[in-house]
């Protein structure tokens, strides 16, 4: 065997050697990396379960202080329910018993008085009815008279007054009718060339009275 | 300048008169044909009367100063007609149109317009104003004048008998009320 080949096998095992040792070294740092990880995630997770763990406790112990502090305030506020009602009643009641005491007097004391004015009425009344007719009955006879002599021929002649005014606003009324229909019966009676004519005589007559000059 | 030919009321002389300006209007415009623009505003007829005018007051129909000058003379010469109101009883027609601008060209010497209205109740006749003067010539004044006198006769002995006495019947005296 020649040098110049021995030397390239050694150099070439040489350099196996080195890229063996490269591999191994590496995977072997992969490995590590590898473990680390594991190391970590595995922290995470307990991290992580003892996080969730403590939230669910603080929940319950949220959830059962409400449940019981709900529960004193029903307790507490049936408590002042029963004793307000108890209260109102009791208010209700003594109320009641005064009003029926008040109107038993008042009823009383207004039968007292009505039957009192009954009877003054009653008295006073049957006298008075008698001179209050026949005061009547007079008076009535002097109206009577007094409208046959005063009312009653002012009321003639105020009536005659009127039916001739209205007589007087019917004939105007009538009137004016007949005229408005004589004009219009007048006005077709005449013939278009009569019209012409008398427009002409209108003008000859207006020209004699000067008013073209 | 005899416009009579060309409208007697004042709504056909309103009517000339913006015809008139409009052709004026017109005259300075390039291609201006005076005879189509007269077609066009006043029909046939009517043309040939308005180039008799022309013609009668020597117009230059070739020279479009001379039209527009026309044009803003008969304009002028519109305004300084009269205008007579006149109230008749009837819905003129044509030929009373005529009689009419004939008998005020007789009898006036003069042209008008005739600013008419028509008033049936007027019977007949004619209502006039003239230069500020009014004149009723209808039938209804004195149809009016015979109503009221025969009415006045009528009412005039009624006083006499307003002053009899109510008779027995219509008398309210011997009415009682009550007791």
């Amino acid at each position: 065997m020649q040098l110049p080949e021995l030397l390239f096998q050694v150099s070439g095992f040489v350099l196996n050697l080195v890229i063996a040792l490269f591999v191994v070294y590496y995977f072997m740092r992969l490995r590590h990396k590898e473990k680390e990880l594991e190391s970590k995630e595995t922290k995470i997770d307990t991290n992580y379960h003892q996080i969730v763990d403590n939230a669910l406790s603080k929940e319950r112990k949220i959830l059962e202080d409400a449940t019981t502090e709900a529960g004193q305030i029903i307790t507490q506020a049936q408590y002042v329910n029963t004793t307000s009602k108890q209260t109102i009643d009791q208010a209700l009641a003594k109320m009641i018993a005064d009003l029926q005491q008040d109107a038993q007097g008042a009823a009383g004391e207004f039968k007292k008085s009505y039957a009192a004015s009954l009877n003054e009425i009653a008295t006073t009344s049957l006298h008075g009815f008698q001179t209050v007719s026949h005061e009547l009955q007079t008076d009535l006879e002097k109206q009577i008279k007094h409208f046959h002599e005063t009312l009653l021929p002012s009321m003639e002649k105020e009536l005659e007054a009127y039916k001739q005014s209205r007589l007087k606003q019917a004939e105007q009324v009538i009137t004016h009718i007949v005229q408005e229909a004589s004009q219009d019966i007048l006005n077709k009676s005449i013939s278009f060339e009569d019209h012409q004519k008398l427009m002409l005589d209108s003008l000859e007559k207006a020209k004699k009275e000067g008013l073209f000059d | 300048m005899d416009l009579s030919n060309f409208f007697r009321t004042k709504t056909q002389s309103d009517d000339f008169k913006n015809r008139v300006a409009k052709i004026s209007e017109m005259a300075y415009q390039t291609n201006f044909n005076l005879e189509q623009a007269l077609i066009e505003e006043f029909g046939l007829e009517r043309k040939d009367r308005f180039l008799t005018l022309v013609r009668d007051n020597k117009i230059d129909t070739a020279s479009a100063s001379h039209i527009k000058a026309f044009m803003d003379k008969i304009q002028t010469e519109i305004a300084a007609i009269p205008l007579v109101p006149l109230t008749i009883a009837f819905e003129p027609k044509e030929q009373t149109l005529k009689a009419l601008c004939d008998w005020f060209e007789l009898n006036v010497k003069k042209q008008v317009i005739f600013d008419i209205s028509v008033d049936k109740k007027m019977i007949g006749g004619a209502n006039i104003t003239f230069n500020g003067k009014f004149l009723d010539l209808s039938i209804k004044s004195k149809f009016d004048q015979i109503v009221t006198s025969v009415l006045a006769k009528q009412a005039a002995p009624q006083p006499a008998a307003q002053q009899q006495k109510p008779t027995e019947n219509q008398s309210a005296s011997h009415l009682h009320l009550g007791r």
